[in-house]
C-alpha cells in the first residue's frame, strides 16, 4: 500500500488537477482512492493496479464534477499554469525548452486528445487500458491519439526535415 | 494491403499496439510502401518527443497524504448514495449476499483452527452455518441493497460485509486475529455455494460464475467496456449506474474469460467438483503457500490440460477436502490427529518448523499482504487486538502502516518479503502442481555477492529455483526429426537428505535450431552503463562480447547500435546489414560511457528503432547490455517493465545482459528479472558472455514454442505427498497461469528449465482411502503435461512425459541429478528450510563433487567454491 501511494500520488494527483482543475480538491480525489484501494482484495488490483487507480481516480473526479459543477476537465492553457519551468544547466536547457514548448502544442489540443496523450505517453498506459480507463472504445482512443499525434507532427514536419540523422532523445 | 499514411491503424502500429493478425497485416503494408515507413518514422519521432517532453513535466508537491480522518465517517460518505434496486440486478443481489455470507464462513475456517485444536466441531457448525447463511442473508433487503450499492466502491464493501458478520457468527469466540478475509471470499464462495445464480446469470459468455466474478472489483472500479464516445456521458452516471448497466449490457468484464482458454471445451463435472472442493482449503492456501495459492489453477489445468491422467482422482480428491476441513489443514497443521494420519512420514522436524512458521511466517505474511484489510477491519468492527488498537483508541492509519512494517523488518530484513518454503502437499487435495518455465538467476548473484564478502546472505535473498536454472545441464534435446519442440529430462532418486523420500528432477530441454536454419534478424543493441570510472571495464567486457557476437551473425541480419548514456539516449548506428561487418565494428569501438543512465528513454528508443525495422517471421530482439548498476526510480522501473511487455507481445524481444552486476536491487535488470518480462543473463566471464550470446547468435533466439505451461500430475497410487523445491516467491504464478498470452511463455531454442519435487511415496505412508478405493495402481509415478503453441501457429498442443521409479539409489543416479541436489541442498541449508533433513554443507560438497561430471563452462567449480565459501563463513 505503501509503495503504491509512494509510486502514484504524484502521477494521479497531477491527472486529477487536470481533471478538476483544482489541487486541493485533486488532493482529497487522490486521497479517496487510495483510501478505496485499502480495501480492494490484493488480487483483484494485482498487476493491473496503475490501471485501476486512474480509473478509480477518474471516476471519483466525475463524481465531484457532477455533484459541485467544478470539472475543468484538461483546459487549454492549463499546461502554463501547471509546469514549473526549472532552469536547467548545460546542454539539458535546450532539451527543457524543447519539451517546453512540446508541453505548450499538448496544451492547444482538444481536451479529449490532451488525456489520452497523457495517459498514453505520461503514464505508459497502452490503448487498451486507456480504453477501459476512459470508457472509450480502443478504436476510440487509437483515433484521438493518431488525430493528436498528427497534428503534433504538423507542427515538426519542417524542423524534423532538418534534423541531423542521429536521433537524440533526453528524458 | 493499400493503407493511407493517415491511417490510425498506423499510429498504433508505430506505437506497439496492435497485435496478432492485424499487426502482421500493417507490418507488411509499411514493409511495402516507403510512404508509410516514413510516417512511421514521423510518428516514432513525435511519440519520442511526447514521452521524453511529458516525462520531464514536473510532478506536482505530494504532501503526505491525510488518512487521519475517521475512516468510518469517510467511508459513510461515500456510501450515502441512493440506493436503486432494479430488477435486473437480482442475481448480483444474491451473488454479492452469498459472497457476503461466504465471507462470514471463512471467517470462520479461518479463525476455528487457530483457537482450537480441534477441527472437527468446529467444521459442523461451518457446515451448518453453510446451510443457513445464504438463507438468512438473501430475503435481508437492507442489507442487498447496502451490497449493490457498495460494490462499486470497495471501499464500502467493509462495513457491510462486518455488519454481516457480527450478525452472523454470535456462537463463534471473538475472532484474534483480524483476518481480512474479504479479498477471496466472492471467489471462492461462489464456487463453493452459488449454483442457482449461476443458472440465473444473463452472462452472455456462458463462463461459470466463480470465473467472471474474480475480477469484479474491476467492474466495481468502473472498469467499462463501453463504447460511448463522449466521456462527459460516463461522467453523468454514478458508479453504482455504471457498474449496472455494464453488467447488464456487457457482462461482466472478464480477465480470463476473454482469453481462448475459456472457450476451450472443459468438463462440467471436473469443474464444478474441483471448484466446489477448492473453496474451502483454498483460502488457507492463500493464506499458507504460494504454490498453494494456485489453487485457480486446479480448475484450469484440468480444462487446459484436458483429460486427468489419473482418472476418478480430481472428483475424490475434492470431495473430501470440503468435509473433513481443509487438506491443507493437514498439511500446515500438524497438531491435528487427522493430519497425522493423513501425511504420517513427514519429518518430525519438519512438523516442528512448520509450526513455528504458522507463527513466523504466516503472521507477517498476513499484515503484509492484508494489513490494509486488516485495518479496514478494524476500524469497521471497532474489533481491538492486541498489536493494533491502543487502550481502545485506534491509533492513524500511518502509524498503523509504520508499526506494522517495521515488525516486518525486525523479522527478516526489509528487501525480501517472504520466507516460508513450499510445504508438502497431499496428493488427494493437490493432485498437480505448475512451474514457471523461464527462471532467471538473480538469486545466484545475491549469494555470491554475499558468499563473497564473507557473509552468509539473507534467507529469503536465496531462491532455490533460480540457483538450481543458474547452472547448465547435459539435456538432450529433442532428436532432428521430432517435430515437438520439447524433451524431458525425468529422474528419480532417492532424496539424498531425507533417504526415505524420492527427489525427481523434471527438466525440459527446448529444441535446437542450426545456425543456418535461423530466420533472418533485427538487432538492436542497447548498451548502458553507469559512472565513467567504475564502468570503464564492464564497459569494454560489453564490447568485447557484443563484437564476438556480431561476428557470428548471418549476412540476413541487421544491426543497431544505440547507448542511453548520461542525460540522452543516441542511435550510434542506424540499422546496418551485418555483411557490414566493419562498419558495425567502428560503430561498437566508438561507444564511450558518459555516466549513469537516468531514465528508460534508452529503451524506448531502442525499441522504436527496432520497430522501425521489423523483420515480420524474422528474429526481431533488443539487446540491453548494462553493468546494472543504474538505480532508477520505481515508476521508471514499472513504466519500463510495461512497455517490455508491451513490444514482447507484439513481436520485438528483450534480453538484458548484466556484466559483472554487483547489486541488482533497485535496478532495471532486478524488475525484467522478476517481472520475467525478457530474458536475462548475468554475466561474469568472457565464457559467460560467449555462453549467453554466441550460442543465442547460433539459433538461440529462434523461438520453438510459446504460450508454454507445464503441469505435473502425479499418481496417488504411487505419490503420497509432494513438495515443490523452490518458486515459493512465484506469486505471479496465478496469474500468468490465468493469461493466454505472455511475454515470458516465448520460449526459444535450447531453452532448459529445471524443477525438483521431493515425494513422499505411498509404500511408506499409510496408503489413503482414496488411493486404495478408486484410483487404479498405475506403475507411473507422475506425468509431465507441457501445453504450447507452435511459433507460427495457433492451435493449442501437449506433449506428455512419465516417470515411472525404478528404485534407483542416490548413488547411481546421473552427475546432472546429483549436482542439482546439491544445489538445492546448498539453497536449504542458507535458508534454513525445515525440510533440509539431515542435509549439511558437508553433504553438499560431496554430492557436487559426485556430480560435477563434465563442467563445460567451469560453472560447477565455481559452485563448489560457494560451497566451500559458505562453510568457511559458518565455521
Amino acid at each position: 500500500m505503501r509503495s503504491a501511494v509512494e509510486q502514484y500520488q504524484a502521477a494521479l494527483l497531477r491527472y486529477a488537477t487536470r481533471l478538476v482543475g483544482d489541487a486541493d480538491r485533486a488532493r482529497d480525489i487522490v486521497q479517496d482512492t487510495f483510501l478505496r484501494l485499502l480495501s480492494q482484495p490484493v488480487a483483484a488490483v494485482e498487476g493491473h493496479l496503475a490501471e485501476w487507480l486512474f480509473t478509480v481516480c477518474r471516476n471519483r473526479a466525475f463524481d465531484v464534477h457532477r455533484k459541485e459543477g467544478r470539472m475543468k476537465y484538461f483546459d487549454e492553457g492549463e499546461v502554463e499554469r501547471v509546469t514549473a519551468h526549472e532552469p536547467r544547466p548545460g546542454s539539458a536547457m535546450e532539451a527543457a525548452e524543447t519539451n517546453a514548448a512540446v508541453l505548450r502544442l499538448i496544451g492547444h489540443l482538444p481536451h479529449n486528445q490532451q488525456e489520452v496523450i497523457r495517459l498514453k505517453f505520461q503514464n505508459g498506459f497502452s490503448y487498451k487500458e486507456i480504453s477501459r480507463i476512459t470508457s472509450l472504445s480502443i478504436g476510440n482512443v487509437g483515433f484521438l491519439i493518431h488525430t493528436a499525434i498528427k497534428s503534433l507532427r504538423r507542427e515538426w514536419t519542417t524542423s524534423a526535415a532538418d534534423q541531423p540523422r542521429k536521433l537524440s532523445v533526453h528524458p | 494491403m493499400k493503407m493511407q499514411p493517415d491511417d490510425p491503424r498506423l499510429t498504433a502500429f508505430a506505437l506497439g499496439e496492435l497485435e496478432g493478425e492485424e499487426h502482421a497485416r500493417v507490418a507488411a503494408a509499411v514493409a511495402a510502401q516507403p510512404d508509410l515507413q516514413a510516417a512511421v518514422a514521423e510518428i516514432n519521432f513525435a511519440a519520442s518527443h511526447l514521452s521524453a517532453a511529458l516525462a520531464a513535466e514536473s510532478l506536482p508537491e505530494v504532501e503526505p497524504l491525510d488518512l487521519r480522518k475517521p475512516l468510518p465517517e469517510r467511508v459513510h460518505r461515500l456510501a450515502r448514495r441512493p440506493a436503486r434496486a432494479h430488477l435486473f440486478q437480482f442475481p448480483y443481489v444474491a451473488i454479492g449476499s452469498l459472497a457476503a455470507a461466504c465471507f462470514a464462513i471463512m471467517f470462520l475456517l479461518i479463525n476455528q483452527p487457530e483457537q482450537n485444536n480441534q477441527p472437527a466441531p468446529a467444521l459442523a457448525q461451518t457446515e451448518s452455518t453453510r446451510q443457513t447463511l445464504p438463507q438468512h442473508a438473501t430475503p435481508d433487503d437492507a442489507i442487498d441493497v447496502e451490497l449493490v450499492d457498495a460494490a462499486p466502491a470497495a471501499a464500502e464493501l467493509s462495513p457491510t460485509t462486518t455488519t454481516l458478520l457480527a450478525d452472523a457468527t454470535p456462537p463463534t469466540p471473538a475472532p484474534q486475529v483480524p483476518v481480512p478475509t474479504l479479498p477471496p471470499a466472492p471467489v471462492f464462495s461462489l464456487a463453493a455455494s452459488t449454483p442457482a445464480p449461476i443458472t440465473e446469470n444473463p452472462n452472455p459468455t456462458g463462463v461459470p460464475v466463480h470465473q467472471t466474478l474474480v475480477p469484479a472489483a474491476e467492474v466495481a472500479a468502473g472498469i467499462s467496456r463501453d463504447e460511448r464516445p463522449d466521456p462527459a456521458g460516463q461522467a453523468a452516471g454514478t458508479p453504482t449506474e455504471a457498474m449496472g448497466n455494464q453488467l447488464a449490457e456487457n457482462g461482466p468484464t472478464l480477465r480470463r474469460g476473454a482469453s481462448g482458454e475459456a472457450a476451450l471445451p472443459s468438463t462440467p463435472s471436473t469443474d464444478g467438483a474441483l471448484a466446489a472442493g477448492d473453496a474451502n482449503a483454498g483460502y488457507y492456501q492463500d493464506l499458507l503457500g504460494d504454490e498453494a495459492r494456485s489453487n485457480d489453477h486446479l480448475r484450469l489445468t484440468f480444462r487446459e490440460f484436458g483429460t486427468p491422467r489419473y482418472p476418478g482422482r480430481p472428483a475424490t480428491a475434492a470431495r473430501p477436502e470440503s468435509a473433513p476441513g481443509g487438506s491443507m489443514a493437514l498439511a500446515n497443521n500438524p497438531t491435528t490427529p487427522d493430519t497425522a494420519a493423513a501425511t504420517p512420514s513427514l519429518p518430525a522436524d519438519g512438523e516442528r518448523s512448520r509450526e513455528l512458521d504458522i507463527k513466523r511466517d504466516i503472521a507477517p505474511r498476513l499484515r503484509s499482504h492484508y494489513e490494509e484489510s486488516a485495518i479496514e477491519m478494524l476500524r469497521g468492527t471497532e474489533e481491538q487486538s492486541g498489536t493494533l488498537a491502543r487502550g481502545g483508541a485506534i491509533p492513524d492509519l500511518e502509524t498503523q502502516l509504520r508499526e506494522l512494517q517495521q515488525a516486518d523488518d525486525g523479522l527478516e530484513g526489509a528487501v525480501h518479503d517472504f520466507v516460508r518454503d513450499n510445504a508438502f502437499e497431499s496428493v488427494t487435495s493437490h493432485p498437480t502442481s505448475v512451474f514457471p518455465v523461464v527462471v532467471d538467476a538473480a538469486s545466484l548473484v545475491n549469494v555470491r555477492r554475499s558468499l563473497l564478502a564473507g557473509e552468509l546472505p539473507a534467507r529469503d535473498a536465496v531462491r532455490i529455483d533460480e540457483l538450481l536454472n543458474s547452472q547448465t545441464y547435459d539435456y538432450v534435446p529433442p532428436t532432428e526429426s521430432s517435430t515437438e519442440p520439447f524433451a524431458a529430462a525425468l529422474e528419480v532418486a532417492s532424496a539424498p537428505w531425507a533417504p526415505e523420500h524420492r527427489l525427481v528432477r523434471v527438466g525440459l530441454k527446448a529444441r535446437e535450431v542450426a545456425p543456418e536454419a535461423r530466420p533472418a534478424a533485427n538487432f538492436v543493441l542497447l548498451i548502458e552503463t553507469a559512472t565513467p570510472n567504475a564502468a570503464s571495464s564492464q564497459l569494454s567486457a560489453i564490447k568485447d562480447a557484443l563484437r564476438a557476437f556480431v561476428a557470428e551473425l548471418g549476412a540476413g541480419d541487421k544491426v543497431a547500435i544505440t547507448v542511453h548514456s548520461g542525460t540522452a539516449a543516441s542511435l550510434v548506428l542506424p540499422t546496418t546489414s551485418a555483411r557490414d561487418r566493419d562498419t558495425i565494428l567502428a560503430a561498437l569501438d566508438s561507444v564511450e560511457a558518459t555516466g549513469a543512465a537516468t531514465g528508460t528513454t534508452g529503451l524506448q528508443l531502442a525499441y522504436d528503432i527496432a520497430r522501425a525495422h521489423f523483420v515480420p517471421d524474422g528474429i526481431n530482439r533488443v539487446i540491453f547490455a548494462s553493468d546494472g548498476d543504474t538505480r532508477i526510480g520505481e515508476a521508471r522501473r514499472e513504466a519500463a517493465v510495461q512497455l517490455i511487455d508491451r513490444q514482447a507481445r507484439t513481436g520485438i524481444a528483450l534480453s538484458a545482459l548484466g556484466f559483472g552486476v554487483r547489486d541488482i536491487r533497485d535496478s532495471l535488470l532486478e524488475s525484467i528479472a522478476h517481472r520475467g518480462s525478457g530474458e536475462i543473463a548475468f554475466i561474469d566471464t568472457p565464457a559467460d558472455a560467449s555462453r549467453v550470446l554466441n550460442q543465442r547468435a547460433h539459433g538461440g533466439f529462434t523461438t520453438v514454442a510459446r504460450n508454454v505451461k507445464v503441469q505435473v500430475e502425479f499418481n496417488p497410487a504411487r505419490v503420497s505427498a509432494w513438495r515443490l523445491i523452490g518458486y515459493e516467491d512465484r506469486v505471479f504464478l496465478r496469474e500468468d497461469f490465468d493469461r493466454e498470452s505472455l511475454s515470458a511463455d516465448v520460449i526459444g531454442a535450447g531453452h532448459t528449465v529445471t524443477a525438483l519435487f521431493e515425494i513422499v511415496p505411498v509404500a511408506s505412508a499409510s496408503p489413503t482411502p482414496a488411493a486404495d478405493s478408486l484410483v487404479p495402481s498405475d506403475a507411473e509415478m507422475l506425468t509431465v503435461k507441457v501445453r504450447y503453441r507452435a511459433p507460427d501457429d495457433a492451435t493449442l498442443r501437449l506433449q506428455q512425459f512419465s516417470l515411472t521409479d525404478s528404485a534407483q539409489t542416490f548413488a547411481a543416479a546421473s552427475a546432472d541429478f546429483k549436482f542439482a541436489s546439491a544445489v538445492a541442498g546448498l539453497g536449504m541449508i542458507l535458508r534454513e528450510s525445515p525440510h533440509r533433513g539431515t542435509a549439511t554443507l558437508a553433504d553438499v560438497a560431496s554430492w557436487a563433487t559426485a556430480g560435477r561430471g563434465f563442467d563445460r563452462d567451469g560453472s560447477r567449480a565455481a559452485f563448489l567454491g560457494l560451497v566451500e565459501r559458505a562453510r568457511a563463513i559458518v565455521q
